[in-house]
């Protein structure tokens, strides 16, 4: 039978059990705002019966544990999701900034100079002699070559600062994985002593997927409450309590490639299909390195084109066997070559030196350059290669912008989904603290009558 | 299923980020009137647009072409139609003179063969733009310049008579000195040539003398047949003009050539447009063809001689003949060139106008569509940031005690 005494426990009991229930309700919606945090519940059990001759007697109440509301497949397919994003993100950022240097929407670009190009041949064709016209066509010459050396120079340096963004990347990686090896400590020495480490879990989770956002993993929690992260490759980024680091290394072209610092001279990229690395190093190494190399191919067949026809021609001063253009891209010195640059009575308008100064024919069969398939295989004209170039462009972008939006708008539904599971709802909060400060109230009661139950004991001694 | 604070805020922020996007793109379509202003806006469209931006700017040259060409065809044309007058009126000339005639009649039309010689040269030698017209491809060669003399006896010559002959580079004057005893006439900004001759030489010697005296200059060449020299520079033509009144004066080559100038109407379409010396005054490469000056040449000289013979002048109108249907001929292809490059430009306009409405359909807004898109952009930012404050204002803390 279970004494007087029995009772004032309950009450005790009781009251401490609402007390910490009523602390998680207030942690609960001191942190309603904070990013990544999982509502607290307070899971509340009897206490074990006691066998009297009367039959089971319970014991009150008390607080088996606090555990977060958490559903761990859906934090994966977040991280998941996460990821995608993270790529897509970062090609998106990248292929706008190329988008930008390629814009022929207001039409002050490349197709509008080889159209002046061409155009001054065919001026120059109908007064071969002219001086003003090979001033026209000297200059129109320098504008194109000015323009394809800018798209050049500006899309190298685009490929720089995603180089730069690489190696940026892996060295966040570095420290997030750090960070989460210190917190997989923490959680097992709190988890050691008993109880659940909650709140350190949700810091791990968001580190998890700040790093998720960043290069693709898979994370799993292992018996001792650790979390191991694998990389695409299999190698272990963070196992237990330690971190492997990645590093770069300088790879054929001049750029960073990610590696294994424990094995620095084996790039793998290969292995990484997601996350902000992918995505920059598939802006880097995929996408302006081919708009670069149609680049560099256009530009080299006019100057291989216009030359072939020019060094056969004949100058007014009667010069022959001249280029037009020379240098590239590559080496920074695309231009306008120093004879022609010095004297344009040598720009070669005539077929034959006995055609000099009153023959043209050169100079128009130069301009029908421009309607000869020289590019991809002799199937397509200078423009329709710089077309579609353009279009590729467009192309790549929209694609990247779609997917950007499309991974947005599933990972923002997946946030959702987590906060009607995981969020705290103040409505919510508001009506558990109004029970558990009612059930407080009656547990004070409840002590309030045992107290006088004694009261009357002692008044009959 | 739980609806958590958050859940409403993040739902509210969406919204209104979306709907601001929507805003500026709707913002950015007023504002530059296209609805293509990136490549990625619409890959397809933009290729297209570039697509027709070339044409056009391709149309305009064209036109452009068909503009300066037309100038060049429009002066030929004229020029050969007077050149046309001219012969019509030789040949009239010789005809009527075809029986003999007084010898002052035959005077008066001596000068005016003359006079149409002269006049036919200066058509010849027609420059546009410092470009002479009829040369071909020498276009900074003059085409016809004098550069046959005929000398005369040495009784017919003065001690000091010069006549001048310019080379592409110098100056130079021809003077006689009969028997080493005349003065150098000394013409300034020339550099003089003397021939010397003797008393009582013939008009063939003396023109024999003057040959070698020409020839044995650096940069002139002569030959010498009869009593005609003919000069010539190393590398072009020379002008030879009358000092006095004793030398006459023809020439007898073309300097030009046979180059033709084209000019683009089209893709992979080029027209003649020029009509060259050979065609038009010497007859070279046509079937029938006259040399014009000659046949004024040989006409003035049966003129200016004591005995005109019918057979000859009535041969010499035949031929006059022959070069006006030469003349003609020209005429015909300049005209049809001429047609053409009206045709063309119309044809050029029309598909202009066309290839603009085709860039205007692919690349520009339709203003009161956009306008109208922007208005129900506005009004659904509005409305996202009103249904935001409403369901953000409400909680259960507004209802409890």
């Amino acid at each position: 039978m279970s004494s007087i005494y029995g009772v004032l426990q309950v009450g005790r009991q009781a009251l401490a059990a609402h007390q910490e229930a009523l602390n998680v309700t207030g942690h609960n919606i001191a942190n309603a705002n904070t990013p990544g945090y999982t509502r607290q519940r307070v899971v509340l059990e009897t206490s074990a019966p006691i066998t009297t001759r009367a039959g089971q007697v319970g014991c009150g109440v008390k607080v088996r544990e606090i555990e977060r509301v958490y559903d761990q497949y859906l934090t994966r397919q977040i991280n998941d999701e996460n990821e995608t994003l993270g790529r897509w993100e970062a090609e998106k950022g990248g292929l706008e900034r190329v988008e930008a240097v390629l814009n022929e929407a207001p039409g002050y670009g490349l197709s509008q100079a080889m159209s002046e190009f061409w155009g001054a041949w065919q001026d120059l064709s109908n007064n071969p002699s002219g001086q003003t016209e090979r001033q026209m066509l000297a200059g129109a010459g320098e504008n194109l070559a000015d323009n394809f050396q800018r798209i050049y120079n500006d899309l190298s340096q685009l490929q720089t600062e995603m180089n730069t963004y690489v190696t940026q990347t892996v060295e966040e990686i570095n420290f997030k994985a750090g960070q989460i090896t210190d917190i997989n400590q923490k959680i097992v020495t709190i988890e050691a002593g008993g109880g659940n480490a909650n709140d350190c879990r949700d810091e791990r989770d968001v580190f998890i997927k700040e790093l998720a956002k960043m290069i693709d993993l898979t994370a799993a929690e292992q018996n001792d409450g650790m979390v191991t992260i694998t990389l695409g490759d299999g190698g272990k980024l963070v196992e237990g309590a330690a971190s492997f680091g990645l590093t770069t290394l300088t790879n054929a072209s001049g750029f960073d490639d990610v590696a294994w610092a424990s094995d620095p001279a084996t790039s793998i990229n290969s292995s990484i299909s997601d996350g902000k690395l992918k995505g920059y190093l598939e802006v880097r190494d995929e996408e302006i390195s081919s708009y670069v190399d149609k680049l560099e191919a256009l530009a080299g067949t006019i100057k291989d084109a216009v030359n072939a026809r020019h060094t056969t021609g004949f100058g007014l001063d009667g010069a022959t066997g001249n280029d037009f253009f020379s240098g590239a891209l590559a080496d920074n010195d695309f231009g306008l070559s120093t004879t022609v640059l010095n004297d344009t009575n040598t720009i070669a308008a005539a077929s034959a030196a006995s055609g000099v100064p009153g023959d043209g024919s050169n100079a128009i069969s130069m301009a029908e350059l421009q309607y000869s398939l020289t590019m991809s295989g002799n199937t397509a004209t200078f423009d329709d290669y710089y077309n579609s170039l353009v279009s590729t462009v467009g192309t790549d972008v929209q694609q990247a912008t779609s997917r950007y939006e499309h991974q947005d708008a599933m990972v923002s539904y997946l946030d959702n989904y987590r906060e009607s599971i995981s969020g705290v709802s103040l409505d919510e909060e508001m009506i558990n603290m109004l029970q558990f400060e009612t059930a407080y109230e009656a547990a004070a009661k409840v002590i309030n009558s045992v107290d006088r139950m004694i009261e009357t004991l002692m008044s009959i001694v | 299923m739980r609806v958590t604070n958050k859940q409403l805020l993040n739902l509210v922020t969406r919204n209104v980020s979306i709907s601001s996007n929507q805003l500026l793109k709707a913002q950015e379509r007023l504002a530059t009137q296209k609805v293509i202003n990136r490549p990625s806006d619409d890959p397809i469209g933009m290729s297209r647009v570039l697509e027709y931006r070339k044409k056009l700017g391709s149309i305009d040259q064209y036109i452009q072409n068909i503009g300066s060409s037309k100038i060049r065809v429009q002066m030929t044309d004229s020029n050969l139609d007077t050149l046309h007058d001219l012969m019509g009126t030789a040949r009239t000339i010789a005809f009527s003179h075809a029986s003999g005639d007084e010898a002052s009649v035959r005077n008066t039309a001596l000068n005016q063969i003359e006079n149409i010689y002269a006049q036919a040269r200066d058509i010849a030698n027609t420059r546009l733009g410092g470009a002479y017209l009829f040369g071909g491809h020498s276009t900074d060669t003059l085409p016809f310049p004098q550069d046959e003399v005929t000398t005369s006896a040495e009784s017919s010559l003065s001690g000091g008579e010069y006549f001048k002959v310019s080379s592409p580079s110098t100056d130079y004057y021809v003077w006689y000195n009969i028997d080493g005893g005349s003065s150098d006439p000394a013409v300034a900004g020339r550099t003089g040539i003397a021939v010397h001759i003797a008393t009582g030489d013939t008009a063939e010697q003396v023109a024999q003398k003057t040959q070698a005296a020409i020839d044995a200059v650096a940069d002139l060449t002569a030959a010498v047949s009869d009593a005609a020299v003919t000069i010539k520079s190393d590398t072009k033509g020379v002008e030879a003009a009358d000092g006095n009144t004793l030398f006459s004066f023809a020439n007898a080559t073309y300097n030009g050539d046979s180059g033709t100038l084209n000019t683009i109407l089209g893709e992979g379409v080029a027209l003649k447009i020029n009509a060259h010396g050979n065609e038009i005054f010497t007859g070279v490469g046509v079937t029938d063809g006259v040399n014009i000056f000659s046949v004024l040449k040989d006409l003035r000289d049966e003129l200016e001689g004591a005995v005109v013979h019918e057979s000859v002048v009535q041969n010499l109108g035949d031929q006059l003949g022959q070069a006006i249907a030469q003349v003609e001929k020209v005429m015909s292809q300049q005209y049809t060139a001429l047609k053409r490059l009206d045709q063309t430009e119309e044809y050029w306009n029309q598909f202009r106008l066309r290839y603009e409405n085709l860039l205007s359909d692919t690349e520009d807004a339709d203003t009161a569509q956009v306008a109208m898109e922007l208005k129900i952009q506005e009004t659904t930012y509005e409305m996202a940031l009103s249904a935001a404050s409403n369901v953000l204002k409400r909680n259960l803390m507004d209802f409890l005690r």
